[in-house]
Parts: structure tokens; sequence; C-alpha cells
């Protein structure tokens, strides 16, 4: 069934990967998810082992791995059951934007700093009254002599608070199409002007440092705008291919984990009356959920394969979004049902997995509009 | 066949939607909620109004009132998933107290209860017991005028709040050496009680779990709920009641979910109009109705055999397992309409759900309620 083939160099890396995550994170892991926010010291540990960005040419510091070295990333976090350390978000979400649409300059300035884990990313594109309906922002930029004024707010910005560099969408308050008045700029944290509010609380993904950032005639050098001014829509578009797939394996790592870790649990359950491995609704159910996991495992490497190949495969990797982020809630619906009272405790791992699972139909374009997407390419 | 609700019934639900309108407060139980502590001033105001306990107004056992509790659970739970269930769970058990305790029971523990003064809590769940109690283990050797109590019990709802427990043991003696499952009444300041909180839970987080050890306890023989040798027949009618209730939880919980979806939907724009205007999102609500109207209607019309003083135990598993779905299934879909603040506890929502999940894994569980109608609709099978 192998459709990936990992070399040698990706499955040392792995081993590397595992051993880094299970000193330095998985022991602190309760501990964050209660602050809300995981240590920036941790990113640069990642960074310093060479775990961040791996696809990016060896001329900014990193390992020159490829794309299954961030598939490797997304399953190995997917592992340690958490999703502060939203490592994939940085590095195959946030930095493709500064690595394909920076210039010479902006990328020598901060793509090492991205490797190190220095400099930790952030993208805002989501404000409080436009979500799915992106085209309709309000956070405005304005281009005067040398220097860009941005005013507005953006809201449910993962690694918000910890970012040293945001990747803005905002648009120009002058011109009338939507789909051309949106640029995209870096800003860094410290810029005057530029606030970032708390954490937000959420039903999952405690740890991770979500919030809410605020402009108030916040002042760039123009020189920060990336790309060409009102392309920001295209090259949005252009990087949503990769967010989404990335999704998928999360989603379909987490999925995997879940079912075996259920599995496990009910085989050290022996006693009449409760639910048990040898009880005939079980096995069936156990054994529904490790089909629907194994289909979709096989549709995600496929794509992961022909994404690798430069395919443009926009449908598909929408429809593999809303199908392996629905897969990964059914799942953890499922196994906290077979696990029963046990499951309506937090020490029980797929507890935090159903909480975090839970917002992965929503963000990254909602599985709605991912319908939405497929049935303007197929069905006009 | 007069689906309508009668005058009384209509002023108990009204009474009890006033209630939680007024004391409900979104933020307080947010926090409560957070921090895992039980709404004490909250539960004793709803008991002083009396409505704590309302299927047990009446004077007897033949005179149940379940379909008003139904109505109040309702109630509660659609204004908030967290205060509606503590509220009601703080007076779970107090049924068995109602269908078989004496009056100086009734005097010292069930009318406490429903006065908002005492906490009961249920003891009868245990390791590996099948979840009809059938062979549990608790022991209670009857020397003369006391029991002396040993066992463990799990997973029991409140304990650290609660006044007494209601625990199923096996009580031998001297005279009785056959050992006849009963019903005792355990109180918190007896020694040899050993607490272990369970921690923090997923969903009704204002109701905490524990596990208790007894050691040596000593009850008095006063302490029986009904006599020696009863205990499964009490619990057996109780638990058909246990499950209406958590199925009216269950039902109210959808209903708050989708009252929140409503009024979110009709007032959220995205695209140049209100959300509530697209087709799907349409088919969605009405999914949500008509899901909640089924659980609804098992559920009043599994209340209304207890009423009839038919406890049959399929009544209330195919209500029960129905409605325990269908609000997390409603829940679930409440939070995806709310989409990235749906995610926000300040939103409420993602609250319902996890109270609603709460609901639908703990004990007892689905398969299990699958086989008590299974049981019914097959009758007797032969396997050969």
């Amino acid at each position: 069934m192998e459709i990936l083939k990992f070399s040698e160099n990706h499955l040392a890396f792995e081993k590397r990967l595992k051993i880094f995550l299970d000193q330095e994170v998985v022991p602190h892991i309760e501990q964050w998810e209660k602050e809300k926010i995981i240590p920036k010291t941790i990113w640069k540990k990642m960074g310093e082992q060479g775990f961040l960005c791996p696809g990016l040419p060896t001329e900014y510091g990193s390992i020159g791995g490829d794309f299954l070295h961030s598939v490797i990333v997304t399953k190995q976090l997917a592992r340690t059951n958490h999703n502060g350390l939203a490592a994939f978000l940085h590095s195959d979400i946030v930095v493709p934007y500064i690595e394909s649409y920076g210039s010479v300059k902006q990328r020598e300035k901060y793509l090492p700093g991205c490797v190190t884990g220095d400099i930790i990313t952030a993208v805002a594109m989501t404000e409080p009254d436009a979500g799915s309906d992106l085209a309709s922002m309000t956070t405005t930029a304005v281009e005067n002599g040398s220097e860009v004024v941005i005013n507005g707010a953006k809201t449910f910005i993962s690694n918000g608070v910890n970012c040293d560099l945001l990747v803005l969408a905002a648009r120009d308050p002058e011109e009338k199409d939507p789909h051309k008045a949106v640029s995209l700029y870096l800003i860094e944290d410290g810029t005057p002007g530029f606030k970032k509010g708390n954490p937000l609380e959420k039903m999952g993904w405690k740890s991770q440092d979500t919030a809410e950032l605020f402009f108030i005639d916040c002042r760039i050098p123009k020189a920060n705008r990336l790309g060409r001014k009102g392309q920001g829509f295209k090259m949005l578009m252009a990087k949503l291919q990769q967010e989404r797939l990335i999704c998928s394996v999360s989603a379909v790592y987490f999925s995997e984990n879940m079912v075996e870790w259920t599995t496990r649990f009910l085989k050290t359950k022996r006693n009449k009356g409760e639910i048990t491995i040898n009880s005939q609704a079980t096995r069936f159910a156990l054994v529904e959920m490790a089909t629907e996991v194994k289909i979709s495992k096989v549709f995600m490497e496929k794509l992961v394969q022909e994404h690798m190949a430069g395919k443009n495969i926009i449908v598909e990797t929408s429809m593999g979004k809303y199908f392996s982020t629905d897969l990964v809630k059914r799942t953890a619906l499922r196994c906290l049902e077979l696990i029963g009272d046990f499951g309506s405790l937090e020490k029980c791992p797929v507890a935090r997995t159903w909480r975090d699972s839970r917002v992965t139909s929503i963000f990254a374009g909602t599985n709605e509009v991912m319908k939405e997407i497929i049935a303007r390419f197929t069905l006009s | 066949m007069d689906f309508s609700l009668s005058k009384s019934q209509k002023g108990i639900q009204k009474a009890a939607k006033e209630f939680a309108a007024g004391e409900f407060d979104k933020d307080l139980a947010a926090t409560l909620d957070k921090e895992g502590r039980f709404p004490e001033k909250i539960w004793k105001k709803a008991a002083q109004l009396g409505l704590v306990g309302v299927h047990l107004g009446g004077d007897c056992a033949n005179n149940l009132m379940l379909t008003d509790h139904v109505l109040v659970a309702q109630a509660l739970c659609a204004k908030d998933s967290g205060f509606g269930t503590a509220v009601l769970n703080a007076g779970r058990g107090a049924e068995c107290l109602f269908l078989a305790g004496n009056e100086k029971i009734k005097d010292r523990f069930l009318y406490p209860v429903l006065g908002g003064s005492k906490i009961c809590a249920l003891a009868f769940q245990e390791a590996g017991c099948d979840p009809d109690f059938l062979d549990i283990r608790a022991t209670a050797v009857q020397e003369e005028e006391t029991l002396v109590l040993n066992g463990e019990k799990i997973y029991v709802l409140n304990a650290d709040n609660a006044d007494f427990f209601i625990v199923l043991c096996r009580i031998f003696s001297v005279e009785e050496p056959k050992a006849k499952i009963s019903m005792v009444i355990v109180e918190k300041d007896f020694k040899g009680i050993l607490i272990s909180p369970k921690g923090e839970k997923l969903g009704t987080r204002m109701s905490p779990l524990a596990d208790i050890t007894f050691s040596d306890v000593m009850v008095p023989v006063s302490n029986i709920v009904g006599n020696p040798g009863n205990g499964l027949s009490i619990a057996s009618k109780f638990l058909s009641i246990d499950r209406i209730s958590l199925a009216a939880m269950a039902v109210g919980i959808a209903k708050g979910a989708l009252d929140r979806s409503l009024v979110h939907t009709k007032m959220r724009k995205q695209f140049n109009t209100v959300i509530a205007a697209f087709e799907v999102t349409q088919h969605k609500l009405a999914d949500m109705a008509i899901k909640i109207r089924k659980a609804e209607l098992l559920t009043f019309e599994a209340a209304w055999h207890i009423d009839q003083g038919n406890f049959e135990p399929h009544h209330s598993a195919m209500a029960l397992s129905t409605a325990a779905k269908i609000a997390v299934d409603v829940a679930d879909e409440a939070v995806q309409l709310l989409g990235g603040y749906g995610y926000m506890t300040e939103y409420e929502v993602e609250r319902f759900y996890r109270d609603a999940k709460a609901i639908e894994i703990s004990h007892p569980s689905g398969p299990w309620l699958k086989n008590i109608v299974a049981k019914k609709v097959l009758g007797k099978i032969k396997k050969t």
C-alpha cells in the first residue's frame, strides 16, 4: 500500500524528532494547556535541531529537505496529542509566502530566522466580520510614499501572541474591486501601532496562543510589502493547496492514533458489562474506523505525491481537507463512545484529541467552503 | 391523542424557564465550568422553588409526575447545559427514597434534597460489574443494629459535594447468610469513607466525579431503604426514571444549542447576506429541529409510561439512547454554524457540546441501552 517513499535520511530525521519531542515537549503539554501558550524557547530548540522549515533551500540554514520532512513533522506532532507547537503552520503555511513572494532582501532578512526559530511567524487573514467571506475584510493598508499605514483588527490568529513576524492581508481602501484590493505585508512584532490581544479561551488547541491582533495607525516601510500590490488574493489562493493538504495530513495521523489507542485500551478491559474487544459490536466499530482511516490515508498520501510533483490539485486537496477533518471528528466521537466513562475524564488522551479535532472542520476554510470550491470547479 | 401540554404543565415549564433566565448567568457558568465547581447558590434557589425533584411532589410512589420533571429538565438545560445538569444531578437518586423509603428516611434525606439543604449521590457502579448491578461486590455484614460496610464504588457523581450516598451492597447476617442486594444510605460523616476525586472532566464539569472506598463503615440498620433484598427492584425502577431524566437533560441541551444557532445565523452576515439564507444552513437547522423533536417525543412518552406506573426499561432506554446521541449531533452542528466563534468558550455552544458528550458516554453505555431495547423487541430467542 506504500505510496510515499521515505529515505534513510527521512527515517533518521523522524527518529531524532521523536526523541526531541518526547524529551522537550511531551512532559510539558499539560502545563502549556493551562497557560494557553508554549514558551518561545521551544521554537528555538526545534529550529536548532533543524526541525523547522525543512523544505527551504539550504542557503537559509535549513536541512535542505522536502515536503516529506513536513509530513514527518506533522505525523510526530500528532503523536504528542497537542497543537500548541504549530510547527506545520509556521513551516508549511506561512513561511512559503515569504519564500515564494519575498524579495531577495526580505528572504535574506527573515528566512534564516524562520529556520532557527528566532522568528516565529503567523498569518492574519480572518477578521471578526470577515471569515468565510475573506474578500469583505476591512483592515486597511494605505500606501503613502515610502510607508504603509495599517488600521484594523484580525482575529483567531494562531501563533498570535508568540509571533515575531506576521504576514498580514489588508486592503487598499481606494480600490473598489475587493479581489484586486488586497495586498500582503510583513509586520514585525514590536512595530508601534501593532498590538496583540491575550490568548483566546477555546474548546481545544488550548496550548496554542490563538489571539486577536490590532492595528492602530501602524506604520511599516513600503519595502515590507510582500509581492506586488493588489496581488494578495492571487497569492493566498496559490498557497491554500498546501495549507489544506497539511490539514489532511494532520487529521489522518490524529485519526490513526486514536483508533490505535482505543483498540489497545479496549483490549485491557476484560469484564462483562463493560465494552470490551470481545463484543461483536465493538469489533465492528473498530474495524469500520480502521477502514475509513486507511482509505483516507491512501488518498492523503496520493495527494502528497501529486503535490510534490507540482500538480494543481485544488479540487482534490479541498476534498481531502473536508473529508479527513470530518473523519477525525467522527473518529474521536466514536472512540469516546467505546471508551465510555473513562473517556469523560481529561486524563483520557482521546478527550483532548476530540476537543482539538473539533476546530479542523472550521479553520483553513470551513468544510462548507471546501464543498463550494469543489462544486465551483466540477459542477459548472 | 392529545400532544399538547396541560395548563399545569405549561405553568411548570414557564416557572423553570423564568428561573433559568433570571439566574443562569453566562459568565458565571463559564467560570464554574472552567474551575469544575458546583453552583451551590443556584442549586439552593432552584430547590427552594421546587424545581429539583418536581416529579417527587406527590405523596406516594404511585404519584410520580415525571413528565413535569422532563419539562423542567429541558427548560433548565436549554438555558444553560452546565447549570441545568448540575442542579438536577444534585438530586439524582432521590427517586429511590421516594419509591421505597419509610417516613423517617424521607424526613431525614428525601425532603432535605428537595428543599435544597442536602445533596445526594449514587454509589452503585463498581469496576467490572454488570450495568444492571447483579454482581456487585460491596458487602455489609449485619451485627445487630449495625451494618459494617466494605466496598469500592466508581464514577460517583458529586461525591465531594454530597451529604449522603445511596449505596447498593449485599447484606449478610448470621440469620440470613444468603446475601441480599440492598440499598443503604451512607452519610458523609461516617468514619471509613475515602473519596478519591477522578480529576478534570471533559464535560458536565460542575458535577465532579470520584471513586469511593468504604472501609468498615458503620451504618445503622435504620438506613436501609425499603427492606434488605429490595436493592435491585428499587434500583431497576429508579434506573428507568434516571434514564429519562438524563434524556430530558440531553433534549434541553440540544434545544439550547439550536436556539443559539438560530440567533447567530439570523444575525451573522457574510457574502452580503445573513447566513441563515443559505440552503444548506437551512437544511442543517431543519435537521436539528427534526432530531430534537424525535428525542423530545420519545422522552415524553417514556415519562408518561412511568407516570402510568409502567417501569418497563425499554421505553427509557430508547429515550436515552436517542436523546443522548441527538444532543451531541445538534451541539456539534451548532459549533459548526457559529464558525470560529463556535470554538471559543465565550460563545457557549462548545460547552453545550462537551456537556452533551459527557452525558452520552457516561454510564449507562449506548450498547447497553441497545441491549435493553433488543431484549424487548426480540423477546426470548432460541439460540439453537
